[in-house]
């Protein structure tokens, strides 16, 4: 269907729900309470186009833009993950002092890149829709303006716009070399000639600078720790879920396997699962040891890139969705271990949580066994089928990699686990109406897809 | 000829200048040899025959950039007595010549090279602005709002000062 109204819908609600944001700031004498409703409220409306046009391919601006299922799922979980992150704001905003409501509004805009960047084969759109993600997010990095918040934004910022500028420069190869911007017509090309594969390539490392692969990946743990716990969440699902959906886009051109791109996304791949596990080891910060736990899981998804279409599209798409719902558990819960405006994520913290708070606590060590890929929970069959369609594939090598790099992460998830249930602590956390609610939810998600995973496959049937 | 003298003119200037951006050590001075390069550039770009790109060359880097620069050095009272400093008559004498280079370069227009391909007039570039590019176009009008915006952020005082 040829309908660019349609085709738009969900990225303009998305810059509709930040301008309005914007405005209610600007003009209400008391506007936080209305804001926070709103956003809710066009975070939800956001899902209300992926729902009705499910299943319809739509095409805007001469082809510049496509909405078709990939893109629609893309919006699903985007609007459920800003729903989620403006919740868990609510209540870590009012207690580390983050006064500008503009942080809803960026987080609409960040949305709105990310959706942009997941449904264009234009790769001016694709730069222009990842740098509106990248500058709201290192405004997003740096809103809480303390000190370490400060620090965060300065290491992001700089490194963010190094790897931008190296991804131009691979846009403007492929450009070069094939004198068009549609990406389906630069990859369909059965030869790729040396300049548009180094184009590649350089796009390719700003992507995998986004997704904390290994060599890029440093930022990650300062960024983590410095900026605010609802944003550190963000940062863990939504750019790897945009960039998991764009790498399909490109499988569906071009396979990677067999190019000689294939190699260098294995070494990085494998460097990621043992560099982010090997670290992770000696995390005392919880927040820092969820990033490196994000970099080894983002070394597990990068394996998945080699694959072709007909493997990514469930593996790969299956294990991104896993670990989303799985990420924002654990992120739930740190939300809630705040102090007097700061962070007391420490692993002593914990101690002892399981007395106090039972039920939560049970949660997230569901959680962190699914993250560990322990067998009955849902995280291992995102793992199993990943390594066996990589198996399929003839990774072996690679596969026993990441097998042992799981092993060493169930250390790192089982002494959290131990922290909670055997250590002797006092600590009481208070656990807000939302916090509980959304627990409660990711809780029976990872039950209930962990004895029915068949439930998740239905749902990326479509694909 | 007198293209090739032309160009290794601009090319000299643009040469010497930028050496003298990076060893001159007043901020005003650096703006000053800024301005000129970017002006030499223009007249490049004219030799090549795209006019539109000569102009938005002089207006948008020359003008507005430069201008953005020497404000935020203003700001900062870096020098005091900076701007009395450039009040001396070969200051004027430069940038009028290199203009008129600029125009002389524009006359000459030896062409794009081939392999380029055709030169575009303002009126087409316009015209793929507003119906072709019209998507991209006002994604960087957003993605300047958000630069805006965070801007804002980071500049405005906290309550508690």
């Amino acid at each position: 269907m040829n309908d660019t109204y349609v085709a738009i819908l969900p990225i303009l609600i998305s810059f509709i729900a930040a301008f309005t944001i914007i405005m209610f700031d600007l003009f209400l004498s008391k506007p936080h309470k209305i804001i926070k409703g709103f956003s809710l409220f066009f975070a939800a409306l956001t899902i209300v186009p992926a729902v009705f046009y499910r299943g319809i391919t739509t095409i805007g601006f001469k082809g510049q833009i496509i909405f078709d299922n990939l893109s629609y799922l893309f919006v699903f979980l985007i609007a459920l993950i800003s729903f989620t992150i403006i919740i868990l704001g609510f209540s870590y905003n009012k207690e580390r002092k983050v006064i500008y409501n503009e942080y809803y509004a960026l987080l609409f805009l960040a949305q709105a890149g990310l959706i942009g960047f997941v449904s264009s084969y234009n790769i001016l759109v694709l730069f222009l829709s990842l740098e509106i993600f990248s500058f709201s997010s290192y405004i997003l990095t740096g809103i809480a303006k303390d000190r370490l918040s400060s620090e965060a934004v300065f290491k992001y910022f700089y490194l963010g716009i190094i790897s931008s500028s190296f991804g131009l420069l691979g846009l403007s190869f492929l450009y070069g070399g094939s004198g068009t911007l549609d990406l389906r017509i630069i990859l369909k090309n059965s030869h790729l000639n040396n300049l548009i594969l180094g184009g590649l390539l350089l796009f390719l490392m700003n992507l995998f600078f986004k997704f904390s692969l290994s060599p890029f990946h440093t930022w990650t743990p300062d960024v983590y720790e410095g900026t605010t716990t609802p944003i550190a969440g963000y940062f863990s699902v939504a750019p790897k879920l945009a960039i998991i959906f764009a790498m399909l886009r490109i499988i569906s051109l071009k396979q990677l396997s067999g190019e000689p791109l294939q190699d260098i996304i294995w070494i990085i791949s494998a460097i990621t699962i043992i560099w982010g596990n090997i670290t992770a080891l000696k995390q005392k910060n919880l927040k820092r040891l969820m990033a490196y736990s994000a970099i080894a899981h983002s070394g597990y998804m990068a394996m998945g890139f080699m694959l072709n279409y007909e493997f990514a599209k469930k593996y790969l798409l299956f294990y991104g969705i896993i670990y989303l719902f799985l990420n924002l558990t654990v992120f739930t819960f740190l939300n809630y271990l705040i102090k007097d405006g700061k962070d007391t994520v420490n692993i002593n913290d914990i101690s002892g949580l399981s007395s106090k708070k039972p039920l939560e606590s049970f949660v997230l060590s569901l959680a962190l066994l699914s993250l560990a890929g322990f067998p009955p929970t849902i995280g291992f069959f995102a793992k199993f089928y990943l390594f066996v369609g990589l198996i399929k594939s003839g990774f072996v090598f690679i596969s026993l990699i990441a097998v042992l790099g799981t092993l060493i992460s169930v250390f790192y998830y089982f002494r959290i686990i131990s922290f909670m249930y055997i250590k002797e602590g006092d600590r009481d956390l208070i656990f807000g109406m939302g916090g509980k609610l959304l627990l409660f939810i990711c809780g029976i998600m990872i039950i209930v897809s962990s004895f029915y995973p068949q439930l998740i496959f239905n749902f990326i049937k479509g694909i | 000829m007198l293209e090739i003298l032309i160009f290794a003119f601009l090319g000299l200037i643009i040469l010497t200048t930028g050496i003298m951006i990076i060893v001159e050590k007043k901020p005003v001075y650096n703006a000053f040899y800024l301005i000129i390069a970017l002006l030499s550039m223009a007249g490049i770009y004219g030799m090549l025959g795209a006019p539109f790109i000569a102009t938005l060359q002089i207006l948008v880097y020359a003008g507005a950039g430069v201008v953005l620069i020497i404000m935020v050095i203003m700001f900062y009272e870096i020098e005091k007595n900076s701007f009395t400093s450039l009040k001396k008559w070969w200051t004027g004498a430069v940038l009028l010549s290199v203009l008129i280079l600029d125009f002389v370069a524009l006359k000459i227009d030896v062409g794009f090279p081939d392999k380029l391909g055709q030169t575009v007039k303002t009126k087409e570039l316009s015209m793929l602005f507003f119906k072709d590019f019209i998507y991209p176009f006002e994604l960087i009008s957003i993605l300047i709002l958000v630069g805006v915006i965070g801007i804002f952020i980071f500049a405005k005082r906290g309550k508690e000062g």
